[in-house]
């Protein structure tokens, strides 16, 4: 006689790939299908919602197949409905390069990102910010609740009427942040920028001027010039709360 | 005459949606006596959401509802799930938590949905070893919900048989839905008031009360998004009769009509309460 497990692991391989197992003796077919549509839809539901443009983009067809084959391949450890989304993308991402979409794992990934700021535990009351800060001579920090992502495709423009089949000859460079009023925002940003907030992420020491100075002479640019426009764009981004002034 | 102690909750309840939260979160209202949420989904979160929930569980008493746990699964108990819901109950001042009589992962990982327990004298011990487990490290005691099911692979036992045999060597108490109970009747061709003479008192901690779709005339599905139907409406007043009137909750997770609507519901669940035929004082 089968094992308790045995039982319920057959039961499951056969809810995952109803097409290539063999059901459960003793388990009439159509009560078998209901559980096979329910398991099914309830997963594509969460994932059409988080994913429409590359649900969109590969059409009907392939979008079954791809959540099909999530099913029958990714051993999803995460419980949480939510995080059925960072699963999957996980899942495209252990993927080879699709050959019709190469792009499709960045763009993914683009649009899994608003779920998972908007539910982001950690928030501003619990950071050590400075009420007044001071860009030029404070140690500036990138928010936990901002990243800072650079993509080798246009994200942001990827729809079904664009669709680009190679990577672009620049990168593209994304801020997608949330600010102290629990708003989402997507900047698309420069290089420089990047590269700023890049040197922030990991700063703990330095002054702004001490940081840009440091970024000058890594890139061999002229140290005032670097200065003078890397002070500014570290004020818009402070007024963005993209990044924020460390407490002393 | 049936209450427990550590049931510090009563009247009538609603399970927080999406939908409503704009409407719920203007002023307390009268007819609600308590909110349930999923705590799966307010783990974690920050930011809009974080607020929202601090602010609920300001409002009114609060009780949890799970649907991750797992507890009838082939895979090991998720001690870290375990530790965040924990967390969670204490963090929000949550008053009590339950959990459904179902699993929803295999031993390759989570298929999100509740799935049947095969009725068996093996699933007993092991279910029941796994509550005790989860009551030892939330260090309470919990409810796990009689869940509504369409198929019963490798069944040796009646659902009332292994339902109560877990209660009985989990020591824990039964979260009664009685919409489930009416599904289950239907889709396996029982008799629904029969089955609810079979569970005993002193069981059960709250009731579940909810609507369902009918696919079929022989098929029932637990979707919770349609109004209750008189046959459940039915259902409930009797649990009263037998076990008093218990803490009562309306879920409506699919298809949720506007606040107003729903609480018309609410209104039939205080009207059926005052109408109950309990021959003793409210235990509520």
């Amino acid at each position: 006689m089968p094992t308790l497990a045995e039982v319920q692991n057959q039961f499951c391989a056969n809810l995952r790939d109803p097409e290539n197992s063999q059901p459960l003796s003793g388990v009439e077919l159509d009560r078998m299908q209901v559980y096979q549509e329910l398991i099914y839809n309830n997963v594509e539901d969460a994932l059409s919602t988080v994913f429409p443009i590359c649900q969109q983009i590969v059409g009907a067809k392939r979008w079954h197949k791809l959540v099909r084959q999530f099913f029958i391949d990714y051993p999803a450890s995460k419980p949480l409905y939510r995080h059925i989304s960072e699963e999957f993308l996980q899942f495209l991402l252990s993927l080879p390069i699709d050959t019709q979409y190469p792009f499709l794992q960045e763009l993914a990934h683009f649009e899994w990102i608003e779920l998972a700021l908007d539910n982001d535990p950690q928030s501003f009351e619990t950071l050590k910010m400075k009420a007044a800060p001071d860009i030029s001579n404070d140690i500036i920090q990138l928010s936990p609740l901002a990243w800072n992502l650079v993509y080798q495709y246009p994200v942001h423009d990827i729809e079904e009427d664009y669709q680009p089949n190679s990577v672009s000859k620049s990168n593209t460079f994304i801020i997608a942040y949330r600010n102290r009023d629990d708003e989402l925002n997507f900047d698309v940003t420069d290089h420089f920028t990047h590269l700023i907030l890049d040197a922030c992420k990991e700063n703990n020491a330095l002054t702004s001027i001490e940081l840009l100075a440091e970024l000058a002479k890594k890139h061999q640019q002229d140290e005032q010039a670097v200065r003078e426009l890397g002070l500014e764009v570290l004020q818009n981004l402070a007024e963005q709360d993209i990044i924020y002034s460390l407490q002393e | 005459m049936f209450s427990m102690k550590h049931i510090n909750f009563q009247g009538v309840g609603l399970g927080l949606r999406q939908e409503h939260l704009a409407d719920l979160k203007q002023h307390v209202l009268p007819q609600l006596d308590f909110l349930e949420v999923a705590p799966e989904n307010w783990l974690k979160v920050g930011g809009r959401r974080g607020k929202e929930i601090a602010h609920f569980s300001e409002m009114y008493p609060m009780i949890a509802h799970g649907l991750s746990l797992s507890i009838g699964s082939p895979a090991p108990l998720d001690v870290q799930l375990i530790d965040d819901i924990k967390h969670f109950l204490q963090r929000y001042n949550i008053r009590y938590y339950s959990e459904h009589l179902s699993y929803c992962s295999d031993a390759k990982g989570h298929l999100y949905d509740l799935l049947p327990i095969p009725f068996t004298e093996e699933a007993v011990h092991f279910v029941a070893g796994r509550i005790r487990q989860v009551q030892d490290q939330l260090e309470r005691r919990i409810a796990m919900e009689n869940a509504s099911y369409y198929a019963t692979p490798g069944q040796e036992l009646t659902e009332i048989e292994f339902i109560n045999a877990v209660l009985a060597e989990a020591d824990c108490d039964l979260l009664l839905d009685v919409n489930n109970i009416y599904v289950n009747s239907i889709n396996h061709q029982y008799n629904a008031e029969q089955f609810l003479e079979n569970i005993p008192a002193g069981k059960v901690a709250y009731i579940h009360v909810a609507g369902h779709y009918q696919e079929k005339e022989d098929l029932l599905i637990d979707t919770h998004g349609e109004d209750v139907i008189d046959p459940v409406w039915d259902l409930l007043a009797k649990a009263y009769e037998q076990f008093g009137l218990l803490p009562t909750l309306l879920e409506r997770d699919n298809n949720v009509p506007a606040l107003a609507e729903t609480l018309q519901e609410i209104q039939r669940i205080h009207q059926i309460r005052e109408h109950a035929k309990v021959g003793y004082a409210d235990v509520g």
